[in-house]
């Protein structure tokens, strides 16, 4: 048994759900037992013995993403490969009083939800705002998109611009999509061979067989007349 | 066979660095890195970047017959963002390389109080 993280109290109930159903789903998504503390809200795990590591390393951050506030099915979205957890911290932009953290708050969610859903469909993330802390669940760009618009409205911007800006990003990475493959270039030649040994062809072998001729050289004097003999034909190619 | 190493892999939004050691972490076996896979600098710290170097750090690994590691990633921490996406496809990709690991350990630096964040009071401005 391992322990994970802890939650707080008030989200214990919702980890475990009824009747432990919220558990159970989380332990049949990920193949692990769940041990959960319900008075101090510590959270330990039984790992299987063939555990994948990446599980290893995503279910504290669903435990630790359900207990910021985001609803349990949303926060099994973590279990797959392409989804990455973030988690701001209103206090570190607005400092510690409550009613700073509370405008904030209520900038991020907008009227009805209106902000917060808007972000959410534009980058097809997960947001949820609970107490201090904000929790972003998405895909590498999604993310990268709305965390920017999320420290946008944090650090002050209105919330015309930010979602300006949003929509520009959405648009220009729809292009690029459509346009060209993501990943065209990378090393064809990997390590050591450099462009002009391609050049010149049977360069790398020629030249390791001269080093086998120094070393032998070094150790036993008497080969050397068949070595020079050897490297003459090899400087005439 | 069967010898056991020790993956530090350092992610960051620009860069993936990945960095074999022996138990004791003083001798480097091998390292790899983002910007020996792609061509283009902002693809460094993608996650195919992290992948493709796993790979490759796999194939270095089991040359020098390593086929166990321990994974140490981090992000970088202290008063900046602590995880960069990465350290997760790069460890997705060592098992399907056929790496075993052993055992994960998040070593981010973690502030204990520190120094202002970059940035200044109206954040970064464009």
């Amino acid at each position: 048994m391992e322990s994970l993280t802890r939650i707080p109290k008030e989200r214990i109930a919702v980890l475990i759900g009824k009747g432990g159903e919220t558990r159970k789903s989380i332990e049949e998504a990920s193949g692990v037992k769940l041990h959960i503390d319900s008075t101090t809200g510590e959270v330990s795990v039984d790992w299987p013995t063939d555990v994948d590591p990446v599980l290893r390393l995503k279910l504290p951050d669903i435990i630790r993403a359900i207990g910021r506030g985001l609803a349990p099915n949303r926060a099994l979205r973590l279990i797959g490969d392409d989804a990455f957890l973030r988690i701001y911290d209103i206090r570190e932009w607005v400092g510690r009083k409550g009613n700073h953290t509370r405008r904030m708050r209520s900038r991020l969610i907008g009227r009805d939800g209106r902000i917060r859903s808007l972000i959410e469909s534009f980058t097809g993330t997960e947001i949820a705002i609970h107490g201090s802390t904000v929790v972003v669940i998405g895909d590498e760009l999604g993310l990268m998109t709305a965390c920017t618009a999320i420290e946008g409205l944090l650090d002050g911007a209105e919330h015309s611009t930010v979602i300006r800006g949003m929509e520009r990003d959405v648009r220009r990475r729809r292009i690029e999509d459509r346009s060209l493959d993501s990943y065209q270039v990378k090393d064809a030649t990997t390590n050591t061979a450099t462009e002009f040994e391609d050049l010149v062809p049977r360069l790398a072998e020629i030249r390791n067989r001269r080093k086998n001729i120094d070393t032998q050289e070094l150790t036993e004097d008497i080969g050397t007349t068949e070595a020079d003999h050897d490297t003459g034909a090899h400087s005439e190619e | 066979m069967g010898r056991k190493a020790v993956l530090h892999i350092f992610t960051t939004y620009n860069n993936v660095l990945m960095t074999a050691t022996d138990l004791t972490g003083a001798e480097t076996i091998g390292k790899v890195s983002g910007g020996m896979i792609t061509k283009k600098g902002s693809d460094k710290s993608s996650q195919f970047a992290a992948m493709r170097s796993a790979e490759r750090m796999a194939e270095l690994l089991f040359e020098k017959e390593f086929d166990q590691v321990i994974v140490k990633y981090r992000g970088a921490g202290g008063n900046r963002s602590p995880n960069a996406p990465g350290a997760t496809a790069a460890i997705r990709a060592l098992t399907r390389a056929g790496v075993q690991v052993s055992r994960i350990e998040d070593v981010t630096p973690i502030p204990t109080d520190g120094t202002k964040k970059k940035g200044g009071r109206r954040g970064r401005r464009v």
